[in-house]
C-alpha cells in the first residue's frame, strides 16, 4: 500500500507564477553552483542544490512528514531534474536518473552521477502530484548550472614520436603526447596527413573505434593502415602504400580536438617529415654500443642504437639486472631521436657484473621486432631467428 | 552422533554435492560490486550471464544479470535519438557520452548497452538495459553475482601501455577475447575457460596471417564471430589489415602459433566494426557492419573448401559479398533474434538511433 506524504495544503503554498531571474551567484568559483532562475516566490517552496556537483536537490518550504513508497516514475512526477540543454527534443523530457527520499521532513533528489560543468539543469517540483491533491497547482521550476571552472584553451601537443624528420616508407605508427588529458571518441576527425602539395592523403591511418590511448588519455597511438604497409594485400595493390619513398608529408593535429575538460586545444600541431627507404631489417642488439658507467657513481649506462627504435617500447622492454638477477631501480630517458637510451640508477653502481635485458618484442619504427620482422616472406629464408623472449647483453662496472 | 543425524548429515552433503555439480557455473559467481574501471565490449553467455570487457582495468567480468524469461521478448526495438535520451538520463550532454557496445540477452530478449559517461580518463562506466518497448534503465553494477578474469600484462601500474578489447564472444565454455595494444603490433586472442577460476588468466595465442599465402604478419584481430564449419567450431576474424580469415577454435592453445586462412579480401578503406552470423532459407550468411560500405552480406557457402587465397585477385577474392547501401552509418550491430538485427545507426542529420532491421 502506498503511504502518503503529508505536505501542507498545496493551496497554502501559493507557488509564485512569474519567472524571475535570481542570478544568485552563490559563489561562481570552481565547483560551486549558480541558481539561475526559479518560478517560486518566498515563502513558497524553493528548490535548492545542496553541496555542489556531487550533492542533491531538495525542495525547501514544504514539510512532508514520513516517507513514501513510490515508483521512480511516480517520484519523477512529483520532483524531477532534467538536462535543460535538450529542451525542444523529446529527450529533454527524460528525467535525470537518481534517488528520491523524504528525510527529516525534506523532499530530496540525489542524481545518480555528479552534475557536469557547463550543463544547465531544470528542476521541477509539481505539488499537484501529491497524493490527495485536489486542486491543480502550477509547478515550481528552478534552473541550475555549474559554471566551467576554466574554459580557456591551454592544452597542446607536447611532442610526437618518432621525433626524427625522416621516416621509413613502412613507418608503422606515431605516438602523440598531449600536455593534458584529452577526450576520446572523435580522434580521427582531427588528424590529417598532408602530402607535399598540402593535399590530404586518403585514409592513411588505421581507424579503431576503441581508440588507442594510455590510461590517462594523454598519449594517443596512431597506426598507419597496415593493409597498405603489408605487401600482397588488396588495399596496397589498389591505392599503393600510404607513404612513398622520396616524398614529403606533414602530420597535422587540429586544435579543434577537445581536451578532457571539453576545451579545444590552444594551437594546431604540425610535424613535417621526409620518407626514406622501407626498413625490413630486425634490430640486432649485437650492433648496439654500450657506454659504461664507473662504480660508486650514478652515471647513466648509455646504449646507442644504429637506428631509431620505438619510443613507447623502449621505456618498457629494456632493463638492467645485477649479478644476482635483481632488477636495478632506475630512471630511463631517451635522446638522439630515439637512438640512445640512458639508464640512471637510483643508487650508485657497484663494481661487478650486470646484464642489459632486452625483450625481443622491442620494435623499430617499421614494426620489425628483435625476434621477427614485421612481415616474413615465407618463401624466403629468414636470416636470423630468435626463439627466446629476452636477449641479454652482459657488461661490467669497474672501479674508476 | 545418533544414526538419524548421521544419515541426515550424509544426505545434506550429498545434496550439496549434487547442487554444486548441477549449478557449477553459478557457484563461481559471488555477490558483490565488480571493480569495473571501464565498460567495453559485451557478450552474453547462457542463463543471462553477461560478459563485460574492461579495457582500462585489463579484465573480463562475468555478471549474472538475473534477466531471464520463460519466453524471451519479441518485437522490434526502436529508439530515435538514443544518445540524447541516454545523456538526459545520465545528466549530461550527448557529446559527453560514448556508446561502446550493443548486445542482446538471448535469455530475455532485452538489449544491453555499455556506455561511458564522460570522454576523459575519469569517465564513469554504465550498463543500460532496453526492453522491446524502448524503455531504458540502468543495470546497476552493484550487489550482483559476478566473477572476474584478469588479462595478464594488459595493464601495468605506472605504464602508458594499455590494451583495447576489440572483440568478445562466448563459445561453449570459453570466453574469447581479441585485443590490440597501444604499443606493440601483434595479435592477442585469448581463450579463457568459463566458469572462471580464482586465478584465471587468459592465455594469449599468436595468430599469423599470410596475404595470398606469402607475406606473414602477426596482425591484430579487429572483430570476430564464432562459426561452425562442418561440425567444427571456427573463428571468423576480420583483421586490421582487412582480410577475413577462418581458423579452428581447437587451435586456440597457449603458445600455439596459428595460421589463419584468408576466406575473403575486403579491399581498401574497409573498417569492419561488428559481425554476426545468421541463417536464412537454409543458408548461412555473415553480416558485417563496415564504415565505408554500409552492411556487407557474405554467404558462407563453400567456406569449408577455401584453403586460402594464393593469388592476388583483381576485385573480390574468396567469398563474395553484397553491400546493403541503405544501411550506411551503422556503428554497432548485434543479432536481435533469428530474423532481425539491432543496429545503432547514425542517421542523416546526425541523430543516433537504435533500430531493428530484418536480416537481409
Amino acid at each position: 500500500m502506498m503511504r502518503r506524504i503529508a505536505f501542507p495544503s498545496p493551496a497554502a503554498l501559493r507557488p509564485g507564477l512569474g519567472l524571475f531571474l535570481l542570478c544568485a551567484a552563490i559563489g561562481c568559483g570552481r565547483g560551486e553552483r549558480v541558481q539561475l532562475a526559479t518560478t517560486a516566490k518566498q515563502p513558497g517552496p524553493i528548490i535548492r542544490l545542496i553541496e555542489g556537483p556531487a550533492g542533491h536537490f531538495e525542495v525547501a518550504g514544504v514539510s512532508p512528514s514520513g516517507d513514501a513508497d513510490r515508483k521512480p516514475d511516480e517520484w519523477n512526477q512529483l520532483f524531477a531534474v532534467y538536462v535543460d540543454d535538450l529542451s525542444g527534443s523529446d529527450a529533454g523530457q527524460t528525467p535525470v536518473m537518481g534517488s528520491h527520499q523524504v528525510k527529516n521532513g525534506v523532499l530530496s533528489f540525489k542524481p545518480r552521477f555528479s552534475l557536469r560543468e557547463g550543463v544547465r539543469y531544470r528542476a521541477v517540483y509539481n505539488p499537484s502530484a501529491l497524493s490527495g491533491t485536489a486542486v491543480a497547482e502550477k509547478p515550481v521550476v528552478a534552473f541550475f548550472s555549474l559554471p566551467k571552472a576554466d574554459s580557456s584553451s591551454t592544452t597542446v601537443v607536447a611532442n610526437v614520436y618518432p621525433s626524427c624528420d625522416e621516416l621509413p616508407e613502412n613507418q608503422l605508427k606515431f605516438y602523440i603526447n598531449f600536455t593534458a588529458p584529452m577526450s576520446r571518441g572523435e580522434a580521427y576527425q582531427y588528424i590529417r596527413l598532408l602530402d607535399a602539395d598540402n593535399k590530404p592523403v586518403d585514409s592513411p591511418f588505421l581507424e579503431l573505434d576503441e581508440e588507442l590511448w594510455d590510461p590517462q588519455c594523454r598519449r594517443f597511438t596512431l597506426f598507419f593502415d597496415p593493409g597498405r604497409i603489408k605487401r600482397g594485400l588488396k588495399p596496397r595493390e589498389e591505392v599503393g602504400p600510404t607513404l612513398e619513398e622520396g616524398k614529403s608529408y606533414t602530420l597535422v593535429i587540429d586544435k579543434k580536438w577537445m581536451d578532457a575538460r571539453g576545451n579545444p586545444m590552444k594551437e594546431t600541431y604540425k610535424k613535417p617529415f621526409r620518407v626514406g627507404k622501407p626498413d625490413d631489417t630486425q634490430p640486432d642488439p649485437k650492433n648496439w654500443k654500450l657506454s659504461l658507467p664507473t662504480a660508486d657513481t650514478v652515471q647513466p649506462l648509455t646504449v646507442a642504437f644504429p637506428k631509431p627504435l620505438d619510443h613507447g617500447l623502449l621505456q618498457r622492454l629494456l632493463w638492467v639486472v645485477d649479478a644476482s638477477g635483481n632488477r636495478v631501480p632506475a630512471i630511463t630517458t631517451l635522446s638522439n631521436e630515439e637512438k640512445a637510451w640512458h639508464f640512471t640508477p637510483l643508487k650508485g653502481w657497484k663494481a661487478g657484473k650486470y646484464e642489459l635485458m632486452i625483450d625481443t618484442a622491442l620494435e623499430d619504427l617499421a614494426g620489425n621486432k628483435i625476434d621477427r620482422p614485421f612481415e616474413v616472406d615465407i618463401f624466403e629464408k629468414i636470416d636470423r631467428k630468435v626463439e627466446q623472449k629476452t636477449v641479454k647483453l652482459p657488461f661490467e662496472v669497474k672501479e674508476p | 552422533m545418533p544414526r538419524t543425524s548421521r544419515f541426515l548429515g550424509a544426505a545434506l552433503i550429498g545434496a550439496a554435492l549434487l547442487a554444486s555439480s548441477l549449478g557449477a557455473a553459478d557457484d563461481t559467481l559471488k555477490k558483490g560490486t565488480p571493480d569495473l574501471k571501464s565498460v567495453g565490449p559485451l557478450a552474453f553467455g547462457p542463463d543471462g550471464v553477461l560478459f563485460v570487457g574492461d579495457p582500462l582495468g585489463g579484465a573480463i567480468f562475468a555478471i549474472d544479470t538475473g534477466d531471464t524469461a520463460k519466453e524471451p521478448a519479441t518485437g522490434a526495438v526502436k529508439i530515435e535519438k538514443i544518445d540524447e535520451k541516454i545523456a538526459a538520463m545520465l545528466g549530461t550532454k550527448p557529446g559527453e557520452l560514448l556508446v561502446n557496445s550493443v548486445a542482446v540477452n538471448p535469455s530475455s530478449g532485452n538489449v544491453y548497452l555499455s556506455v561511458s559517461r564522460g570522454r576523459g580518463p575519469d569517465a564513469a562506466p554504465v550498463l543500460l538495459r532496453i526492453d522491446r518497448k524502448g524503455k531504458i534503465e540502468e543495470f546497476a553494477i552493484k550487489d550482483v553475482k559476478f566473477a572476474k578474469a584478469t588479462l595478464p600484462d594488459a595493464v601495468q601500474a605506472g605504464k602508458q601501455r594499455s590494451e583495447a578489447i576489440t572483440g568478445l564472444a562466448f563459445l561453449k565454455g570459453r570466453v574469447l577475447v581479441a585485443g590490440l595494444t597501444n604499443e606493440e603490433f601483434s595479435s592477442r586472442l585469448r581463450s579463457i575457460p568459463y566458469p572462471f577460476k580464482d586465478t584465471e588468466k587468459g592465455s594469449a595465442v599468436e595468430i599469423f596471417h599470410a596475404s595470398h599465402g606469402k607475406f606473414e604478419t602477426n596482425s591484430p584481430v579487429r572483430t570476430f564471430v564464432p562459426y561452425t564449419i562442418k561440425g567444427e567450431d571456427h573463428i571468423l576474424a576480420a583483421y586490421t589489415c582487412t582480410p577475413l580469415v577462418k581458423f579452428p577454435v581447437s587451435q586456440l592453445k597457449p603458445g600455439e602459433k596459428i595460421k589463419g586462412t584468408t576466406i575473403a579480401e575486403l579491399g581498401n578503406r574497409n573498417r569492419p566494426l561488428d559481425m554476426i552470423v545468421y541463417e536464412k532459407g537454409g543458408k548461412d550468411f555473415i553480416l558485417m557492419a563496415n564504415n565505408s560500405r554500409g552492411l556487407m552480406k557474405i554467404p558462407t557457402e563453400g567456406i569449408e573448401k577455401i584453403e586460402g587465397l594464393v593469388k592476388p585477385v583483381k576485385d573480390k577474392a574468396g567469398l563474395t559479398y553484397e553491400t546493403i547501401d541503405a544501411l550506411k552509418g551503422v556503428q554497432k550491430l548485434a543479432k536481435l533474434d533469428k530474423d532481425n538485427a539491432v543496429v545503432l545507426i547514425r542517421a542523416e542529420g546526425g541523430a543516433l538511433n537504435l533500430e531493428t532491421v530484418p536480416l537481409p
